[in-house]
């Protein structure tokens, strides 16, 4: 029986049971992206630098490869949270069972 | 459009007639591959999933015939404000990212098929169980329906109307049907993977059309600059409230989609689920970015499509250029086969995610707890089919009907993003007990409910729906937050005292 054949098998199904220790004991990971202290406030930060609130209405600005600025300014806030998701993912989301 | 889709010929329904013979092969490699007549092996494919097929899975799951159809649709009517949809699908990744390490590690050590037995674990309430599953059942079985609306117009659009769109429908619901049956989530999550593969193809091949065709990008910019300035133009306050409202309901929305967080539920193990994860925040960049950009193309191109009209531009684009040269014949073949997995692909990850939570939440709990597996799993087949049986009845109802009230059925995301906080708040936070994440849940249902309905029933107008340019549901969420922050300081649950 290979590894993954006994993992499967070792799986139990949730029967309704409820032990909150336990469920809180759990719950509990080394390393989880949420807490992180910077990671929140650049996520929010890079959210609302992707809304052109702080530029004048009707304004369409300069153009560059075919976009105005302002929507090259949300696509590269959007690169910005998906590099910070793929770090949080990737960095700092540790666990007792990392394989 | 249909003149110039005969012109792709025959070839396109040889290719999609073998498209399908080979979904239903890997349905019954599926089936034959399966080791126990269990629900987790069924509705989890055994949580057995290595990166390559995970990745693909979530990939063809999360971007679906609205990515390729709405969104393009969407960026022409809208213009460049549309840029917030590339934001809103990574966001949905980090939002999960946030939430995800905690509920993975549950699942591992509990056992969860569905979202609804976190829920009942947690806070222990059946009330919720049930409620939060009859959301979940009711935003997946209207965004199937959104899709078999999709599936009728991407296979009359690929045959050149030789396929009618009734006919296009059931063609392929039977054949979905077919290997969802014989293999669970294994046939679905392989079949992803070929379906993901196969989008990624059309994607690639959208963003050649793009670069290369009448002056590309630049061209299109300065012809909406001097026939639409508004669609390049910085919106107002009213815009901007609107960009926010938009983010808010997609990131807390499409981050509780059942059908992915199951997908968390089949990962093998912890390192294939971050590499998958990962990934899939990049994602956006090669399908809805190219889905926006083809939609804002569009717009120098098509003058006054109608919302209908405007929901085919990918269509219209593609078969624009169809005659160019037989090399670009078969790229937009490829395309239109490619639509029509990602069509698939989420049908029939949503269809299975209704199942299981028919089966196991609402089925084994309160109808028939002493079912055996091979019991709920025939059940749970059953009403997969009925479900499916009916939801083509309304998509042919949808096409000869143009009620008002068909409005509500359009009640989706509004509904499942009441759930965000069940997750959001519920992992983090030991102070919220089941009452006030119940009454949250129903105040933000109803606000949204009542703001839909009024609209539906004439007392006020579409607008009203969305006061001061937001969403009902993101005002329903703002209650039910609010509701779970004051009931969580002033009642909180009983076991966090003890700690």
């Amino acid at each position: 029986m290979s590894d993954l054949e006994k993992q499967e098998l070792s799986l139990p199904e949730y029967q309704g049971e409820r032990d909150m220790d336990a469920f809180w004991s759990a719950a509990k990971l080394k390393k989880e992206p949420s807490k992180q202290k910077w990671f929140l406030p650049i996520l929010i930060l890079l959210i609302l630098c992707s809304v052109p609130w702080y530029r004048s209405e009707g304004q369409m600005g300069s153009v560059f490869l075919g976009f105005p600025v302002w929507i090259w300014t949300s696509i590269i806030c959007s690169l910005g949270v998906a590099v910070l998701t793929a770090v949080g993912i990737l960095g700092y989301w540790k666990d007792d069972d990392d394989a | 459009m249909t003149d110039s889709a005969y012109k792709l010929g025959t070839a396109p329904i040889v290719v999609l007639a073998v498209y399908l013979v080979v979904m239903i092969a890997i349905g019954w490699i599926g089936k034959v591959s399966s080791k126990e007549k269990s629900l987790r092996d069924f509705y989890l494919g055994g949580s057995s999933f290595g990166v390559f097929v995970l990745f693909l899975t979530l990939f063809a799951t999360q971007y679906s015939g609205n990515t390729m159809l709405g969104f393009a649709g969407r960026s022409y009517r809208q213009g460049g404000t549309y840029v917030v949809s590339i934001m809103f699908m990574v966001v949905t990744i980090t939002m999960i990212s946030l939430y995800g390490p905690r509920l993975f590690r549950l699942s591992r050590t509990f056992g969860y098929i569905t979202p609804a037995d976190y829920i009942y674990h947690r806070f222990g309430s059946h009330w919720l169980r049930v409620i939060c599953a009859i959301l979940l059942c009711w935003g997946l079985a209207n965004y199937i329906l959104e899709q078999l609306v999709a599936m009728g117009h991407a296979v009359e659009g690929l045959s050149g109307g030789r396929i009618e769109f009734m006919t296009g429908v059931i063609l392929l619901v039977i054949v979905m049907l077919i290997y969802e049956t014989l293999g669970g989530m294994r046939s679905v999550a392989w079949t992803d993977a070929i379906q993901g593969v196969l989008l990624f193809g059309g994607c690639s091949i959208i963003l050649y059309i793009i670069l290369t065709t009448e002056g590309g990008l630049p061209a299109a910019t300065e012809t909406i600059a001097t026939e639409q300035p508004d669609k390049l133009q910085v919106p107002g306050w009213e815009g901007i409230r609107a960009w926010f409202s938009t983010l808010l309901l997609l990131m807390f929305g499409v981050s509780v989609y059942p059908h992915a967080i199951q997908r968390f539920f089949s990962a093998r193990s912890l390192k294939t689920l971050r590499i998958s994860l990962a990934g899939m925040a990049f994602m956006p960049f090669i399908t809805t970015l190219l889905a926006f950009v083809l939609g804002f193309i569009a717009i120098s191109r098509f003058a006054d499509l109608t919302a209908f009209e405007s929901d085919q531009v990918t269509l219209l684009m593609l078969l624009a250029i169809v005659n160019e040269n037989d090399f670009i014949r078969w790229l937009v073949i490829i395309v239109f086969v490619a639509l029509v997995a990602a069509i698939m692909s989420t049908t029939d990850s949503a269809l299975l995610s209704i199942q299981s939570m028919i089966t196991k939440d609402i089925y084994s709990v309160y109808i028939n707890p002493n079912a055996s597996q091979r019991n709920l799993l025939w059940t749970g087949k059953v009403f997969g089919w009925l479900l499916i049986a009916f939801l083509v009845g309304m998509t042919w109802v949808s096409q000869q009907t143009e009620s008002s009230i068909w409005a509500l059925i359009k009640l989706k995301l509004e509904f499942m993003v009441q759930i965000s906080p069940v997750f959001i708040l519920g992992l983090f936070w030991r102070r919220l007990s089941r009452v006030p994440m119940l009454c949250g849940l129903l105040t933000g249902t109803g606000i949204t409910l009542v703001l839909w309905v009024g609209a539906a029933l004439g007392y006020w107008d579409t607008a009203a729906r969305s006061p001061w340019g937001i969403s009902a549901g993101v005002w329903g969420l703002a209650a039910n937050y609010t509701i779970c922050f004051v009931g969580g300081l002033l009642w909180p649950d009983q076991c966090s005292k003890a700690h």
